[in-house]
């Protein structure tokens, strides 16, 4: 994520979606879009993809008229499934919260909203989608040293000698326990050399 | 910890009764172990000496302030999931506390969906790193198999990035473990 994280919000009652988007806008720390129901949430998420203007994080009524926010959940995991979401209920439903965190949502939160509340669960939802995509470029590099180790006996040397650096830098039990910079910097040396 | 080991959660709450209607609400569950620490320094004993997967832990105590707690927490046991219990009028640091290690908050006096749902949220977390962990303990065996017999290595190597093409992953560690174990277990 090399711009602010854009979050969007979906909720049919036009007053609770402002004020969500306004309090998250406020920081300063995001961009906001809106969407009012689940169709234009999908569409949403659908447009992103093509114009590289990738949305991390929804925030999802759990009822709308044209769909619960289960469904629209589902479909937007459909087309992404790295996006978090976070569903919004009435206390009476949290409930329906547990049914949708077993179908991928990030997490709940209940209205009437506290704005600490809110900002504490977005925040926390834009460091889990970066944890996971360094996660998922850590895993690839790893792959790709794996690749290396596996080609032959002298390329397994030299990487591994690289790999010993870092590990001894970073005080790591192994190569796996590495962080993404640290397994970056030993492919970059084995490469420079090669 | 291993899957059908109950998780042991530590409450730290000076007020007794909250520190019992909290452990009430969890032991009811069936699903958890609890322990119980009325100040940080007990807490502290307690981390040191025993097993503890997740600790609940109050902001505000008499001796100390939660978020230094936590810090301290923290250094006894990096991988303890510490969920913090804040009034609604401290809620505000919540957020700093996340910023030094703290998984989730939870306000007083608490609701039980709230609780538990915080509770399964730190066990899916602990789940899925102690899964990765065993993932790649087996995965780092290709090393020293490389070792002894290339070509197998190279075999297994090559059946995990098949399963996971063809399942439409990003990378072997997302498969499931038992896949894994499988691979690695029957290519010859």
């Amino acid at each position: 994520m090399s711009e602010k994280p854009h979050i969007l919000v979906v909720d049919d009652e036009v007053d609770v979606n402002n004020e969500i988007s306004g309090v998250i806008k406020d920081t300063g720390e995001f961009i906001v879009s809106s969407a009012f129901s689940g169709s234009e949430a999908i569409e949403k998420v659908k447009s992103g993809l093509k114009n590289n203007s990738f949305i991390d994080v929804v925030i999802l009524d759990i009822r709308m008229p044209d769909m619960p926010g289960t469904q629209a959940l589902t479909e937007i995991k459909k087309i992404n499934k790295n996006i978090e979401a976070i569903m919004l209920t009435a206390l009476d439903d949290a409930k329906l919260a547990w049914k949708a965190y077993q179908e991928g949502a990030i997490d709940y939160i209940v209205k009437p909203f506290r704005e600490v509340d809110l900002l504490f669960r977005v925040r926390k939802a834009v460091q889990e989608r970066e944890r996971k995509l360094l996660e998922n470029k850590r895993q690839n590099l790893i792959g790709q040293i794996y690749d290396i180790m596996l080609s032959s006996k002298s390329d397994m040397q030299k990487i591994q000698e690289l790999l010993k650096e870092e590990i001894d830098k970073f005080g790591a039990e192994n190569f796996a326990g590495l962080p993404y910079e640290s397994l970056k910097e030993a492919a970059s040396k084995y490469f420079n050399n090669k | 910890m291993n899957a059908d080991k109950k998780l042991t959660v530590l409450v730290i709450d000076d007020e007794v009764d909250v520190n019992n209607e909290i452990e009430q609400t969890i032991l009811e569950t069936g699903n958890y172990l609890t322990k119980k620490a009325f100040s940080a320094e007990e807490a502290y004993k307690i981390v040191k000496e025993q097993d503890v997967d997740i600790a609940l832990l109050d902001i505000r105590m008499p001796d100390i302030w939660g978020i230094d707690a936590l810090k301290e927490i923290k250094k006894l046991s990096p991988d303890i999931v510490v969920i913090m219990l804040t009034a609604l009028g401290e809620a505000k640091y919540a957020w700093d506390a996340a910023t030094f290690g703290a998984f989730d908050y939870i306000t007083k006096p608490f609701d039980q969906t709230s609780l538990l749902f915080r509770l399964k949220k730190a066990e899916d977390f602990l789940s899925d790193e102690n899964q990765l962990k065993e993932k790649w303990d087996i995965i780092d065996n290709l090393r020293e198999l490389n070792h002894k017999n290339p070509y197998a290595a190279t075999k297994i190597w090559d059946k995990l990035y098949e399963e996971t093409n063809s399942a439409g992953l990003n990378h072997p560690l997302d498969l499931s473990l038992s896949k894994i174990k499988n691979i690695f277990e029957n290519t010859k």
